[in-house]
């Protein structure tokens, strides 16, 4: 018999990898043969971590198929197998392991449409957060508006995609829909957050995604509206902020502290 | 030698009465309707989230349940070091919603750091009991209370056993202070695919130590011309289940009993109306004994 240790890395390598054939002998066969037990633990295995990726990814299964998904998801499990007791985070990389399988091929907007899923997957169990009231800004004198930092709230996400992945998504979300009548023209950009009591998916522009993303990174408002000023010609800070208000997506405000406040510090 | 728990919390006991475990497509209705059952028990994995819905209906549940937490993925028995996280936020949820019992099982679920999310069969030797009881104290040392451990249905036995389960069951309690989870269909499951005698197994475990009881439904399968049980809790408990749940409440008391019901999840109605069952059979057992 091998140690307690032995056996159970045995036993794990014989239900993902089926490579282990010395644990055959530590089991009793008595009716049905060591390797068909170890097949039920098997099929255990694969039904609990594809019931939870399908609980993540059910607009990848509709588009690609239930015997499809199935396939796709023994194939990442047995590359990426989980790493926690929870099985709520097995999907985290789902969109990388599609990335590979699919990158080349027309189905290649999955992979997009995976990443908006888990991006919407995060948002449901990020902490609370509680939205920016705008109007507190009218306190702020105007001359220090350009190093104003704000801070997301933890409940939202971003994506970017070169494809219309709100579009499919919306096909998709409730029963299986048909891409062929998405235009693919064109990308999207698309916020999730979460509200009190729904998770709200809204589309917006990509210079207010790129403001967006500034911001988060730290930027202060002045620096960003530069950055973004060279990026896009036609960029309009205060319409993109309040796009991105409108959408509360912010938490909080900061403002540097004068010199004066600093030296009284000292 | 012997655990404890440590921490003493003011906080209503479990019911000797029937309940069901709490699934999402029942919290609305739950709510609303507040239907007449003992208590709850959520899966403690469901509820690891940092915020949102899921766990703002926990905590308005809690209001007017009792609550039990329930583990699924602390894999206590592997030989892997514990998932520090894990057990953060075990406590964490444990410090938010005051349970009244804490349970996790007789099993592990990973090795190497790879976990097959399952409740994976120890081999009853003595390195895996003297494993277990220190894995167990450990446990209850960092939760700081006493933790409830459940007995598996299994699919296997393993070659070099030298314990029966029950024995097994036995010693960990005796040496660790942890209470037992008595899952009755998981008796009976591993009864029927092992040839051991339910009842000589339910005869072998300290009635002092079990604090809490668990029913479900299985389903029966064949490979290769032979049977075996699975324990899918797919569908009602059946009647060999009942019977075998009548002694075990007439050996050892009314305990609080979980229907366990955690695929092709049915109405609430249906859950209630097998509490209710359970709930008749609980005052059958009381009134035999006065």
């Amino acid at each position: 018999m091998l140690s307690l240790h032995d056996l159970q890395h045995a036993f794990v390598q014989a239900v993902l990898w089926e490579d282990a054939p010395e644990i055959d002998a530590c089991i009793l066969g008595e009716g049905i043969t060591p390797a068909r037990r170890l097949q039920i633990y098997r099929n255990n295995a694969r039904e609990g971590f594809t019931a939870a990726l399908r609980a993540t990814y059910p607009i990848i299964e509709r588009l690609g198929g239930e015997d499809w998904f199935r396939q796709i998801a023994w194939g990442y499990q047995r590359s990426y197998p989980s790493a926690s007791g929870d099985l709520q985070n097995v999907g985290k990389r789902f969109p990388m392991f599609l990335e590979s399988e699919l990158r080349a091929t027309p189905y290649a907007y999955f992979i997009d449409v995976a990443r908006l899923e888990w991006a919407y997957q995060e948002v449901l169990i990020a902490v609370d957060g509680t939205a920016l009231d705008f109007t507190r800004l009218q306190s702020v004198p105007e001359s220090q508006h350009a190093e104003l930092r704000f801070t997301v709230n933890p409940a939202v996400r971003w994506i970017a995609s070169r494809f219309p992945i709100l579009e499919i998504w919306k096909a998709n979300r409730d029963v299986e829909g048909d891409v062929a009548d998405i235009s693919f023209d064109a990308g999207s950009c698309v916020a999730i957050v979460r509200r009190v009591d729904h998770v709200e998916l809204r589309e917006f522009q990509p210079d207010a995604l790129a403001l967006l993303e500034a911001l988060h990174a730290g930027a202060t408002l002045g620096s960003a509206a530069e950055a973004l000023g060279r990026q896009f010609p036609e960029f309009n800070l205060g319409a993109s902020l309040i796009a991105l208000a409108a959408l509360n997506l912010f938490a909080d405000f900061s403002v540097p502290k004068t010199r004066l406040e600093t030296s009284r510090e000292c | 030698m012997s655990g404890r728990p440590t921490t003493v919390e003011l906080v209503e006991p479990i019911p000797a009465r029937a309940g069901i475990g709490l699934r999402s497509p029942h919290h609305e209705d739950l709510l609303v309707g507040r239907p007449d059952i003992g208590w709850l028990e959520a899966h403690s994995e469901n509820y690891f989230a940092d915020g949102g819905a899921q766990l703002e209906y926990l905590m308005q549940l809690r209001e007017i349940y009792p609550l039990s937490l329930h583990g699924v993925g602390l894999s206590v028995g592997s030989t892997d070091p514990w998932n520090r996280e894990h057990l953060r936020k075990l406590k964490r949820l444990i410090t938010r919603c005051h349970p009244a019992a804490v349970s996790e099982h007789l099993s592990w679920g990973s090795a190497g750091g790879t976990f097959l999310n399952d409740l994976l069969p120890l081999p009853y030797t003595g390195e895996a009991l003297l494993h277990m009881t220190r894995r167990v104290n450990e446990l209850q040392d960092f939760l700081g209370r006493q933790v409830l451990i459940e007995n598996v249905s299994s699919y296997l036995q393993f070659t070099g056993a030298e314990l029966t389960e029950w024995e097994f069951l036995n010693a960990l309690s005796r040496a660790t202070g942890c209470g037992l989870l008595l899952d009755v269909n998981n008796v009976y499951v591993s009864a029927r695919n092992h040839g051991f005698d339910a009842y000589e197994y339910l005869a072998g475990i300290p009635a002092d130590a079990v604090k809490e009881i668990h029913l479900a439904g299985h389903s029966i399968n064949r490979f290769e011309g032979a049977e075996i049980l699975i324990d899918t809790h797919s569908t009602h408990v059946c009647d060999a289940v009942w019977l075998l749940y009548r002694s075990t409440i007439e050996r050892f008391g009314p305990i609080p009993t979980l229907i366990e019901w955690d695929t092709d999840i049915p109405e609430l109605d249906v859950l209630v109306a097998e509490a209710h069952l359970a709930d008749s059979h609980l005052e059958q057992a009381r009134a035999l004994a006065a």
